[in-house]
């Protein structure tokens, strides 16, 4: 299963990185930002699952959604938001915009593996 | 006004004396004390107690709390050079006001001092728990969470000027209903060893750009949580990309005439410190 994390902080993509690998989850791409994110998807068309930040310069997590679903290749790709926008209000945002699941930081590894299961097969 | 000196060398006295006579300060009488008993003798309620932080041993963290001690309103200042900045932590944590850097622009020495005269004469401002404990608890739950690091709050304090104890800071933004910004301040030894706790690998020995760049994704974590206990009161914010700024003693800016709020933490034996500054964009009515 190929994973794309996708977080302008390097730290917090290791860290998500580290945490997919103690779950058997190796086959990772990373991305420091929407636009990266886009281009990332488009040089693998194999990727499974995206986990996206939400605030980002250059394109925000947000709108990196909103491009994922206006592509029709993409409609179906499983995205999880991972962020530090915790207020229902920016939940039920992503979620309305096509967010499968909501991670907030901080997290332990415990819950991303949880919201993760759903979609590893 | 009676300016006290604790120093190790005899010749800070007249350096502090020229600083304010170059300033046209008038009225001002200045001794130099050497030992906690010649403090008692000369401190009064019209002090400012100036430590230099050049003693190789306690005597300056010692003189903090004896004056604090005996007199807890003389406001009190160290007097410390760039490098040795970042070590100041037990001073402030001892009670000191602020920190002026060696070797000191006189204006900014006279400034200093008549800043922390007002902040202790002058009309006492009221922490507002409101917004501060949202702050203090995402600060606690990052630690704990990310990094399993049990944090406990030392000392909480208001400033009018601060300048951030630690060798790197994360720095957040916030605007919105509330603007203002909040910091965390980190010594070099502490970052290291936090951001590896993150990452569940071996703590860096430098401030390497992925350290700073863990600082900056603690301050994205403590502001959002914060950010979410805030929702629908008149402190609510909203929050753009971290920045990171680091060297010892370092300034960040706060909005002029906004209260800047420390808090002073430790963990694993070491502190740290958080420092929010946020106001209300609409007045209260």
């Amino acid at each position: 299963m190929k994973i794309l994390i996708v977080d302008d902080s390097s730290t917090m993509r290791r860290i998500i990185g580290n945490t997919l690998k103690t779950i058997g989850q190796e086959d990772v791409v990373t991305a420091g930002d929407g636009v990266e994110g886009l281009a990332a998807l488009e040089a693998n068309s194999d990727i499974d699952l995206v986990l996206s930040d939400w605030n980002m310069p250059n394109m925000n997590g947000l709108d990196f959604l909103i491009k994922i679903r206006e592509t029709r290749s993409n409609k179906d790709l499983p995205v999880i938001m991972i962020t530090t926008e915790a207020e229902k209000a920016n939940v039920i945002t992503a979620i309305k915009a096509g967010a499968n699941n909501y991670i907030v930081k901080p997290f332990t590894p415990e819950v991303l593996s949880d919201k993760l299961a759903p979609f590893l097969q | 006004m009676k300016i006290v000196i604790a120093a190790p060398n005899p010749s800070m006295l007249n350096m502090v004396k020229n600083a304010f006579q170059s300033m046209h300060v008038q009225n001002t009488d200045f001794v130099s004390v050497s030992s906690e008993e010649e403090a008692t003798a000369a401190l009064s309620d019209q002090s400012v107690f100036l430590i230099d932080w050049e003693f190789s041993d306690n005597t300056a963290t010692n003189l903090v709390v004896h004056s604090k001690k005996i007199k807890p309103k003389v406001p009190v200042l160290l007097l410390a050079t760039k490098q040795k900045a970042g070590t100041t932590f037990s001073g402030m944590k001892a009670g000191a006001s602020g920190v002026v850097n060696k070797p000191f622009d006189p204006e900014e020495l006279v400034r200093a001092v008549a800043n922390a005269l007002k902040s202790t004469a002058g009309k006492k401002q009221k922490v507002n728990v409101e917004f501060i404990n949202p702050f203090i608890d995402a600060t606690r739950n990052v630690f704990q969470t990310m990094c399993g690091v049990e944090i406990s709050r030392k000392k909480l304090f208001l400033k009018e000027d601060y300048r951030m104890m630690g060798d790197v800071s994360g720095v957040m933004g916030l605007t919105g209903t509330a603007t203002g910004s909040v910091v965390v301040s980190l010594s070099k030894d502490l970052a290291c060893t936090i951001v590896g706790k993150m990452l569940g690998e071996d703590p860096s020995n430098d401030l390497t750009d992925d350290v700073c760049d863990g600082v900056g994704e603690i301050i994205n974590m403590i502001a959002g949580q914060a950010k979410a206990m805030l929702v629908k009161t008149k402190y609510h914010f909203t929050i753009s990309i971290p920045s990171v700024v680091s060297g010892s003693s370092h300034e960040i800016s706060h909005k002029k005439g906004t209260p800047n709020i420390v808090v002073l933490f430790e963990a694993l034996g070491q502190p740290f410190s958080l420092q929010v500054c946020l106001c209300p964009t609409e007045p209260d009515e």
